[in-house]
């Protein structure tokens, strides 16, 4: 282990990025269920109507982060239907927001089985936010993004998750300043040691981290248990 | 309909010169039911087709009259109006034999070459970046086939662990040219295959790859894709042999 000079504080500006997202989710998660329990009234169940009512709470989520590609909320099977309901927004080309078509039906052509996905089964196992990728989100996005999502609730129980998805291409205009201004080889490292973003050609996008000497300086970024941190190693010499 | 993503942008680019409004018709029938494009989706307008698909607009509005009728799509009117997929398209064996023997020996082969070697990257690249968690996913996909109970469902099945296993490749281009190739394909193959029967030899193989990417093996893994294709390419051929050469070596 050594020190690189700026790792530190970079780190700590890259945590506080992270963390806004996370806040910023938790009060989508409460303004979506706040939303669907005051369109639900006095019935007994949801109904996917509902579900409409949390467009606004969505829209304020995108207008503060619009690098944003896409935010809403998921709910796991039973809550509304059988087969689970997602209502992801997005704003389109005239700044309309419309939500994203899903197919949730099982055997159905493009079927999107996101109950497996991480970014749905470790929030509602763990209740905890979870951050996952880059990958590219066949049958859902069809993209190449990062999806961060924490939990949502009805009273104590977890019904589901809030989200968003965001592009690799968009990603890296929000973080790479950050990351140029240390004079090292730098990269941000997801939980599972992929590369979520680095500032040089050593560390590319989506690769692996490779097993590195002890010259790095690491630092956990201590955001919620995403697990995120930041890798360190002098700049090669060419 | 907004921005497309780029798997359909793939579905809507410029068609070939051949039989324009015919091809229209497929591609998007194939699209719809491989899932590229969802149920409820709305399609681009008239025009915006026309300039995507570089044809003439009575072109588009042929092709966009036949999806009409077989009740494919749907044309509705006023605010939220627009032309929206509502039916899944039935195989017609009849369009899929036409497909397969419009394609030469010579063509059939450069299309298995093409998907080897995607295959072969695909595998190389999932073996450098994906992890255990991933190849839990995949193994189940890969068990997908062998429990498909009709012709289309062993179709999206096969079509699924392949879009999957170039998924864990991290590669958007990829992932595009393999939901190209496959959409060429997949179909065809199925109609070719005799799904009861062989479900359980794409089930295998799929497993086989998946076991050997489990294993670190890319050279096992890369193996197992070029034998999967070679097996389903011989059978592609054979067929199109004996629609094409009835007199040939099987009478």
């Amino acid at each position: 282990m050594i020190v690189i000079e700026g790792v530190e504080s970079t780190a700590r500006e890259v945590a506080e990025w992270f963390s806004r997202i996370i806040d910023d989710l938790a009060r989508l998660a409460d303004e979506s269920s706040a939303a669907m329990a005051l369109a639900r009234g006095k019935r007994p169940a949801l109904t996917p109507r509902d579900l409409k009512a949390t467009g606004p709470a969505a829209a304020r989520f995108l207008d503060k982060h619009p690098e944003h590609e896409a935010a809403g909320i998921i709910l796991r099977p039973g809550v509304v239907g059988a087969d689970g309901e997602i209502e992801w927004w997005k704003r389109d080309l005239d700044g309309s927001l419309r939500t994203i078509l899903f197919s949730l039906t099982p055997h159905t052509a493009g079927f999107y089985d996101f109950e497996t996905l991480e970014w749905f089964s470790n929030v509602v196992t763990t209740g905890r936010p979870t951050l996952t990728g880059p990958y590219v989100d066949y049958a859902g996005m069809d993209k190449y993004i990062v999806t961060t999502t924490v939990p949502l609730r009805d009273g104590e129980k977890i019904v589901g998750a809030a989200g968003c998805d965001i592009e690799m291409r968009a990603l890296e205009p929000a973080l790479m300043p950050l990351l140029r201004r240390v004079k090292a080889d730098v990269a941000i490292v997801s939980q599972h040691d992929r590369i979520v973003l680095g500032n040089s050609g050593r560390f590319l996008v989506g690769n692996r981290l490779e097993r590195l000497s002890d010259a790095c300086h690491t630092v956990e970024l201590g955001v919620h248990e995403l697990g995120l941190r930041l890798v360190a190693v002098p700049a090669r010499v060419s | 309909m907004g921005q497309l993503s780029g798997v359909q942008s793939q579905v809507f680019r410029p068609l070939p010169d051949v039989l324009r409004s015919d091809a229209i018709v497929e591609r998007l029938t194939t699209a719809i039911t491989l899932g590229l494009l969802r149920h409820g989706e709305q399609l681009p307008v008239e025009n915006q087709l026309t300039a995507m698909l570089g044809v003439a607009t009575a072109t588009v509005r042929d092709a966009l009259h036949t999806l009409r009728q077989r009740g494919i799509i749907e044309t509705r009117r006023g605010r939220s109006g627009g032309t929206f997929v509502v039916g899944a398209p039935s195989p017609e064996p009849e369009m899929l034999r036409q497909r397969l023997v419009a394609l030469s020996m010579a063509e059939l082969r450069d299309l298995a070459d093409e998907q080897t070697s995607n295959g072969m990257a695909a595998v190389r690249l999932a073996s450098e970046r994906a992890f255990d968690h991933d190849f839990d996913r995949l193994e189940s996909i890969a068990q997908l086939c062998a429990g498909a109970d009709t012709q289309v469902d062993c179709m999206r099945a096969d079509f699924r662990f392949h879009i999957e296993l170039t998924v864990l490749a991290q590669s958007e281009r990829l992932m595009q040219n393999e939901m190209r190739l496959l959409s060429e394909s997949v179909e065809i193959l199925w109609s070719v295959l005799d799904w009861q029967v062989d479900r359980v030899w794409a089930a295998a193989d799929h497993r086989a790859i998946v076991t050997a990417l489990r294993s670190g093996d890319v050279a096992t893994a890369q193996a197992a894709v070029r034998e999967h294709i070679g097996r389903n390419t011989y059978r592609l051929v054979e067929r199109r042999l004996d629609e094409m050469y009835p007199t040939g070596k099987s009478t």
